[in-house]
């Protein structure tokens, strides 16, 4: 049976290990390996965390920065899987979802708007792109809850994929002649003629007035 | 409920009891049922010649089940010979399945299964200003983060243009300038914070993009 052990600690190993870990350097794959078995057992996509690390050598950062981003992602793709699921238990999580939802939080969504927006959706909705879209708005400065509304209301209505993703360009270009966020976000909407209501108006005081489009 | 007189005759019956123990109307039952339990053995049934080896010949033709058969295979003790080399393959080709079926980790309690919708790649061209430039390609995750990525082609006027094919879904990636520079696109949807100090930019391919 010796031949038979043989194998078999190598397709462990392997298994271990995928492809794309195979092909970092010896001493950053031993240092990556506990950190991915973790990640495996908790459900979390590996094969984000073997790309990060691939990143981190391509970009020639020593072993334990290396590490170090791969640990911090493993976390962030640990909190975005938990808030999806206990916002939708039943939902299929792919593993670019969890990736759009860390980065939407990086960029300064909350995980509220994560949670609401994900309970909002079909189960069966994959809300890569959506997530995706969500965190480009926020990095415009769209309020969180104002652009998960927004985002909401666009899956709601069943708006392309192809039309959400152009909403950031446009909001660019609203505010490259000095409209304000929301207002740039609404104009967005409106020259793509995507059947969302426009964003509310939060002025200073306090008031708040539902504007019609074109105001920016 | 048995009376007390079946109780002794059933005692008599299973050799409990004397025949004496009995009184005469008990006895006289009791000799009824000795009659009786005798007739089968005093007439013999006599079958015709070769009745036996009919009826297993016979049982013997029936099919048995498949899973009965299956069974028995199963229970029957067996001695198998292999050779190691052959025990290796079959090792490795239940795990290589195991591995393989594997979506990236242990089953997730909560997760459906679904069918993958089968999506078709989207072209995407990517731009990108440098005059300075002698090469520039254009990496990220769907290129394995290879410095030397995918070539860009110079347009003559600074810009180097790639066209590539990216399945839906979000996809970071950054210019390298000269197989040194890491630069993102000024021009991406977001920029992220790559976890080394630098960023990486985003692109979105949508499902049903025209290619």
């Amino acid at each position: 049976m010796r031949p038979a052990a043989a194998v078999l600690s190598i397709a462990l190993a392997w298994g271990a290990l995928a492809p794309a870990a195979a092909q970092l350097d010896p001493t950053v794959r031993d240092a990556l390996r506990p950190v991915l078995e973790t990640a495996r057992r908790d459900s979390v996509p590996v094969e984000v965390l073997e790309a990060k690390a691939l990143e981190g050598v391509a970009k020639r950062r020593p072993t334990p920065v290396i590490l170090a981003a791969v640990q911090r992602l493993a976390g962030e793709l640990r909190d975005a899987r938990a808030a999806l699921r206990a916002a939708a238990p039943t939902a299929t999580l792919s593993a670019g979802e969890q990736v759009a939802v860390a980065e939407a939080v990086r960029l300064g969504t909350t995980w509220e708007d994560v949670r609401l927006l994900r309970a909002a959706a079909d189960p069966g909705t994959n809300l890569e792109i959506p997530f995706a879209v969500l965190g480009a708005l926020v990095e415009r400065g769209v309020p969180a809850g104002e652009a998960r509304a927004v985002i909401q209301g666009m899956v709601k209505a069943g708006v392309e994929q192809s039309r959400m993703v152009e909403v950031p360009a446009r909001i660019d270009v609203a505010l490259r002649v000095g409209a304000a966020p929301i207002p740039a976000l609404n104009s967005a909407l409106q020259g793509l003629g995507i059947p969302v209501p426009p964003v509310p108006v939060v002025r200073p005081q306090g008031t708040t007035e539902r504007r019609g489009r074109g105001d920016s | 409920m048995a009376s007390r007189e079946d109780q002794r005759l059933a005692r008599y019956l299973d050799g409990e009891l004397p025949p004496d123990a009995l009184p005469e109307d008990l006895r006289r039952r009791a000799r009824e049922f000795e009659a009786l339990f005798a007739a089968p053995r005093a007439e013999r049934v006599r079958f015709p010649m070769g009745f036996r080896d009919t009826v297993m010949r016979r049982v013997r033709q029936t099919p048995r089940a498949r899973a009965g058969r299956a069974w028995q295979w199963m229970v029957t003790p067996r001695t198998f010979r292999l050779s190691p080399a052959t025990v290796a393959l079959a090792a490795a080709a239940v795990l290589a399945l195991v591995v393989l079926t594997r979506p990236g980790g242990p089953a997730d309690p909560g997760a459906t299964v679904v069918t993958v919708p089968v999506v078709e790649p989207a072209a995407v061209r990517f731009v990108f200003v440098a005059p300075q430039a002698v090469r520039v390609a254009v990496t990220g995750g769907f290129a394995n983060w290879d410095p030397d990525g995918i070539p860009m082609r110079s347009e003559g006027d600074g810009r180097w243009v790639a066209e590539v094919r990216l399945p839906p879904g979000v996809h970071q990636y950054v210019f390298v300038v000269d197989g040194t520079e890491w630069r993102p696109d000024p021009n991406a949807t977001s920029q992220v914070d790559d976890g080394f100090g630098q960023q990486n930019s985003v692109l979105l391919v949508p499902e049903g993009r025209s290619s």
